[in-house]
């Protein structure tokens, strides 16, 4: 059943439910990503400990070999010169790492070496320029972040001239979000959870799920969506944290390719909107900062936009919401792994067939998604360990893995555009069922959100608002 | 004349893959072009109006990337977080 349900080329991640027992341990791709990504993991927290231990800052090597494009105002060259030094090295270091990481893997699962290199070349060109696009200074004013201009240079190649078969050889959407995914999971640090104390965890992590399971039910029950999978990237996407949310849930319950596309184009767009509406509308309501701050926080989908928002209210407001949206971010990993396990559990499952077994359970699940798990695991026990440990990680975070997941899921949105026609977009819009599903979900969200804040920081806790406006 | 209608057809197939293979080309050009007016002129233009300079030269003091996707790749997260730290610690009993 699960093949004929997922064996589709056009899904974001493939089933990884062929190939007999631990053979797949080296033939999958679920696991090569697990492999690379942990790898990365240990190299970069070994890199930082050594430099740290003989006495630099850390990651001092690891942000000269690893580094994207910076942000710019008129001229594009000055993307390649942060803080005045260049990062052409960087760029260099991260394609290198990058084409030798994915070139083992696909090489191990069989695949001809020779064009992929070839191809690997022109899709990291375009991600390139996508990251020097989404860095101009007035694009990044309006939060419109690089998945999208990775997915529109995919999309000028393949709906102009044809992505060409040498190129494809590189696209390899599902490799790269998979193994983007697993250094994410490095990022989800639980001891994060309790930085606002009671308050911050029934802002974020009960009013959250609710929204999230609400939004799904009205897009299956009441708007009768015809894909669960866009119903849940969708859900997902709006309630915990845009465009990372999607990627992990499509990635979870392998939604297609053009559903990551769409929901990822709605966030964004709303998120625009949000961003320089709500401050006003806080304003304008004479809602207190901190109550202010926890709505945008648990609302606005992506991160660098509730902190802009927030900002614009005051420095109390720009604290709570961006340590809400971060407890918040903390929820993806829960998010993704329930996802996955009600993915194999119920809606892979066909009306007369039986509970499947532990084992079927287990042949059917993304296996990346435990190295995602186990790599937020890992490094939430080391960031609670010590003052040290939690350097260690920020530093290991800051400048390293970050850079890398970045230069992965741009990779990945890049392939998707190569591999996409705009007709198959236009598909997923028909009856304007997401709109519809997007903006119910976000109205809910609101009022839930909106309420739960003001119950927290107005009745409950009233002395965590005061002193947090201090 | 099998051979000969054939051979037409195959020249007319050709004909129309190359044909789609120019306005392909042109149609990318032409997309590229409209791409490089809008980040080298529109863009960069609209970044020196007022309202617009003041409020990105606002955000870079605060160390703000509104195009982070996540916590960790916001730079002001850390000094953020310590201020927070600092405020519970220093109130434990508001916030349980």
């Amino acid at each position: 059943m699960a093949d004929k349900t997922l064996g589709s080329d056009d899904r974001v991640v493939r089933s990884s439910a062929d190939g007999p027992g631990w053979r797949q341990l080296y033939r999958t791709e679920d696991w090569w990503a697990v492999w690379i990504g942990g790898t990365l993991l240990a190299i970069c927290t070994l890199v930082v400990g050594y430099e740290m231990t003989s006495g630099a800052t850390g990651s001092d090597l690891l942000k000269t070999w690893l580094a994207k494009p910076g942000s710019w105002n008129s001229n594009p060259l000055d993307a390649f010169t942060v803080k005045g030094s260049s990062v052409l090295r960087g760029l260099f270091g991260a394609f290198a790492l990058s084409l030798v990481a994915f070139g083992l893997g696909l090489s191990a699962m069989g695949r001809r070496l020779a064009p992929f290199v070839a191809g690997f070349c022109v899709v990291f060109a375009l991600a390139t320029a996508a990251l020097v696009l989404a860095g101009q200074s007035v694009i990044k004013y309006y939060n419109l972040e690089y998945a999208l201009w990775a997915l529109l240079a995919g999309l000028l190649i393949s709906n102009t001239i044809g992505t060409a078969s040498w190129i494809r050889s590189a696209v390899c959407t599902e490799f790269y979000i998979k193994t983007g995914l697993v250094l994410l999971g490095a990022e989800v640090l639980f001891g994060r959870l309790l930085a606002l104390g009671l308050p911050g965890v029934f802002v974020s992590w009960v009013v959250t799920p609710i929204v999230l399971v609400a939004t799904f039910w009205f897009g299956q029950q009441i708007l009768r969506i015809a894909s669960p999978t866009l119903n849940i990237v969708i859900s997902a996407d709006m309630s915990v944290c845009g465009v990372s949310a999607a990627i992990a849930t499509a990635a979870a319950c392998r939604a297609k390719r053009s559903e990551l596309s769409l929901a990822i184009g709605m966030s964004l767009t709303f998120t625009v909107i949000m961003m320089v509406v709500m401050p006003m509308i806080i304003r304008g309501l004479g809602i207190n900062n901190v109550v202010g701050g926890a709505w945008l926080g648990g609302t606005i989908d992506s991160t660098g936009a509730v902190a802009a928002a927030g900002a614009m209210l005051g420095d109390d407001a720009l604290q709570v919401a961006a340590t809400i949206k971060m407890i918040q971010n903390i929820l993806i990993g829960v998010v993704a792994f329930c996802v996955s396990v009600y993915w194999v559990t119920r809606v892979e499952r066909t009306s007369g067939e039986a509970r499947p077994g532990a084992i079927e359970i287990w042949h059917r699940f993304p296996k990346f998604i435990l190295g995602f798990v186990a790599a937020s695991l890992v490094f939430s026990c080391l960031s609670a360990s010590s003052a040290g440990g939690e350097r260690v990680v920020d530093a290991v975070l800051g400048h390293s893995t970050t850079t890398l997941r970045n230069w992965f899921f741009c990779l990945a949105f890049v392939s998707i555009g190569l591999e996409t026609n705009f007709r198959e977009l236009a598909v997923n819009l028909k009856g304007g069922k997401p709109l519809v599903l997007y903006v119910v979900g976000q109205t809910f969200n609101l009022c839930l959100t909106l309420l739960m804040a003001w119950l927290m920081f107005e009745k409950v806790f009233p002395h965590a608002a005061d002193v947090l406006q201090k | 004349m099998p051979l000969t209608c054939c051979k037409n057809d195959i020249n007319g197939s050709d004909l129309r893959r190359s044909r789609a293979n120019s306005s392909g080309w042109l149609r990318l050009m032409i997309a590229v072009a409209a791409i490089l007016v809008l980040w080298l002129a529109v863009l960069p233009w609209l970044a020196t109006q007022p309202p617009i300079r003041r409020h990105i030269e606002f955000l870079e003091q605060r160390q703000i990337d509104p195009s982070a996707m996540f916590y960790t790749e916001l730079e002001a997260m850390p000094a953020l977080r310590t201020q927070v730290s600092r405020i519970r610690e220093d109130h434990p009993a508001s916030f349980w």
